[in-house]
């Protein structure tokens, strides 16, 4: 069964192979000798990065095609186009995928017909299989391979021939498939070091984020513990002090509410702190895991929620965290600004892959770079994740974020 | 009256013994982990638990387990919770039981050492005692029946969940006895519960039904 969807696959892969690999030899050839022979009038120019600009939207759909093959489709790295008009077409003609792209397509027309020819192959095969059957049925007489098909016996022969063809049709089929495909993916997909350069651009890019949100994160709790629990105990000690004059000088009543006051601020200090130790990572998250705490979260909304978490096993604490504070920080947000009547939150586990999405009904245009969700794409991203946000104007509004884990 | 402590830090364990047996309590034990209340408890029930929910090996909510696990085995045995967090979870598992002798409080409380003894000897005669923070908890989920109470009926909700009497109510809110009474009944007609005499009962039907819904 499995073998045979991966022949359907590989022969699908090579049939779009041909009008792909036709449509950009064509395209190529005729782009680029239009352009150089107008070069000299300088329309050539615009001409020819239109060519490109064509010229990357098939190799896009080949790009697409190999899904056939390898189950995703390849990604494509291309240099980033800004700037000027000269800027951009240095980017367009300095990228190195820009002349792998033009390969791809010229060799597109021999190795299109090679895929075309071989996927015929097993149809022909099967044709001989059941030429007995199309004799008898039409009692019309056949052509076979320049071989008359008029009596029974001889549409047997055909059987044989195709009996013993689509063996070798199929292991063709298989072998072209993921040798075209190679050959493809060498001149398509970005190498493996163009990929690991914008892996490192990507890392760079978060790291920085971050350094940027955990200094941030520190500096916020440092003025916190100063201005809160640390000035409290000082005050405190301060009282104390105080009270203890008093009862040597014997004002045991001054003193009595010196330690009264001295108490309040201990109370309070005690508050501050837990407040701020819920910020990092919540009580009930950290003995209870995600679903629990999320459920937890909801009942503080005012809006009916619908929940569903499935999480079969904890995931690290800090990929839960901040799946909890994406829940947390939506939450927030619809309860402040949506206007919203129902909500959604869906906290599901997909393969290596946490996924969890909050969604309103209420009127959208909520901003993506807003603080919170800045703080929060910064910290997910750190994480090797991502967060999207999509709020039209009117609703509605759907934070989903996707956290590595395990 | 016979009272077992479960507390890990053990600054905080000698305090709450000490301020305890200075309060006339006999403290029969004084342990640092959830098993060594059990075998202490097996052995012979005190009147009341009180236990920290953080407690070793994970520091997570061992000790709410601890007194789930002691109040199964033995049923309406008092216990006292404390936590430097409040989680209406905890309070609702708590309360489930539906059989009291429950409470519930931040450990800061301590330091208020009249209302703590008051709580610790309520929870032992069968009583609740629920932090004023676990019932804005309770409460501020909000929705359904609890939208249809008068902000007064609400104080007076608030105030009999923590597990005070009409009289207690009724000096926190500086109004009559009487009036007291009549909010309570209205309480209870638009919750839908069904009238009770006895102040634990009442509080327990209250709490349970917000643990609920």
């Amino acid at each position: 069964m499995r073998t045979l969807r991966r022949l359907a696959l590989d022969w699908a892969y090579l049939v779009l192979g041909f009008p792909i690999g036709v449509a950009a030899f064509t395209w190529v050839v005729t782009g680029w000798s239009v352009s150089l022979s107008t070069l000299i009038v300088w329309i050539g120019v615009p001409l020819a990065a239109a060519t490109i600009g064509g010229t990357r939207g098939i190799a896009a759909a080949a790009r697409y095609a190999a899904a056939l093959l390898d189950g995703a489709p390849w990604p494509s790295r291309y240099r980033r186009l800004t700037g000027s008009a000269w800027s951009r077409l240095k980017a367009l003609l300095g990228d190195g995928q820009t002349w792998r792209d033009l390969g791809w397509a010229i060799l597109g027309l021999p190795i299109g017909t090679v895929q075309l020819v071989i996927a015929c192959l097993p149809v022909w095969a099967l044709g001989g299989i059941t030429l007995p059957i199309w004799w008898r049925w039409t009692g019309n007489d056949y052509e076979y391979v320049g071989f008359a098909v008029n009596t029974a016996g001889r549409s047997w022969i055909c059987f044989a021939i195709g009996i013993v063809a689509l063996p070798v049709g199929l292991l063709l089929v298989r072998g072209v498939a993921a040798g075209t495909g190679a050959m493809a993916r060498w001149l398509l997909a970005p190498s493996r070091e163009k990929e690991l350069e914008a892996r490192v651009e990507t890392l760079t890019e978060t790291r920085a984020g971050a350094v940027s949100t955990a200094a941030a994160d520190l500096e916020r709790i440092e003025r916190d513990l100063h201005d809160g629990a640390q000035a409290r105990l000082v005050a405190l000690a301060l009282d104390l002090g105080i009270a203890e004059e008093k009862l040597a000088a014997g004002d045991a009543d001054a003193a009595r509410e010196l330690v009264a006051r001295a108490r309040d601020e201990a109370k309070r200090a005690n508050s501050e702190l837990r407040d701020l130790a819920r910020g990092i990572r919540p009580p009930l998250l950290a003995d209870r895991g995600l679903d629990e705490a999320v459920r937890a979260l909801v009942l503080r909304t005012r809006i009916p929620v619908a929940v569903s978490v499935d999480v079969p096993e904890r995931p690290d604490a800090a990929i839960e965290t901040a799946a909890y504070f994406v829940v947390a920080e939506a939450l927030t947000n619809v309860a402040k600004h949506s206007d919203a009547t129902s909500a959604s939150v869906r906290v599901t586990r997909l393969g290596p892959r946490l996924e969890v999405e909050v969604r309103d009904d209420g009127t959208g245009g909520a901003d993506a770079e807003g603080d919170g969700l800045l703080g929060l794409r910064r910290r997910i991203e750190a994480l090797d994740g991502r967060l999207d946000l999509a709020s039209p104007e009117g609703g509605p509004t759907v934070l989903r974020a996707e956290l590595p884990c395990g | 009256m016979r009272v077992m402590i479960a507390e890990d830090l053990a600054l905080l364990r000698d305090g709450i013994v000490r301020l305890l047996a200075d309060h006339g309590f006999e403290v029969a034990a004084a342990v640092e982990d959830g098993p060594s209340l059990e075998a202490a408890v097996d052995a012979q029930p005190p009147d009341v638990c009180v236990i920290d929910v953080r407690l070793p090996p994970g520091f997570r909510d061992e000790g709410l387990r601890t007194a789930l696990t002691l109040r199964e085995r033995h049923p309406g045995l008092p216990v006292l919770i404390l936590s430097q967090y409040v989680e209406r979870t905890y309070a609702a598992e708590l309360l489930s039981d539906g059989r009291g002798a429950v409470g519930y409080l931040l450990k800061d409380r301590v330091s208020d050492v009249r209302d703590f003894v008051d709580a610790v000897r309520r929870v032992a005669e069968g009583g609740t005692a629920m932090d004023p923070e676990a019932v804005a908890q309770l409460l501020g989920g909000g929705g359904g029946r609890l939208d249809e109470l008068t902000p007064r009926e609400r104080e007076v909700l608030a105030l009999m969940a923590e597990g005070r009497s009409n009289a207690g109510i009724a000096e926190a809110l500086v109004v009559s006895q009487g009036a007291v009474e009549k909010h309570i009944s209205n309480v209870f007609f638009k919750l839908g519960l069904p009238p009770a005499e006895h102040d634990h009962r009442r509080v327990l039907a209250v709490l349970t039904w917000l643990g609920e819904s």
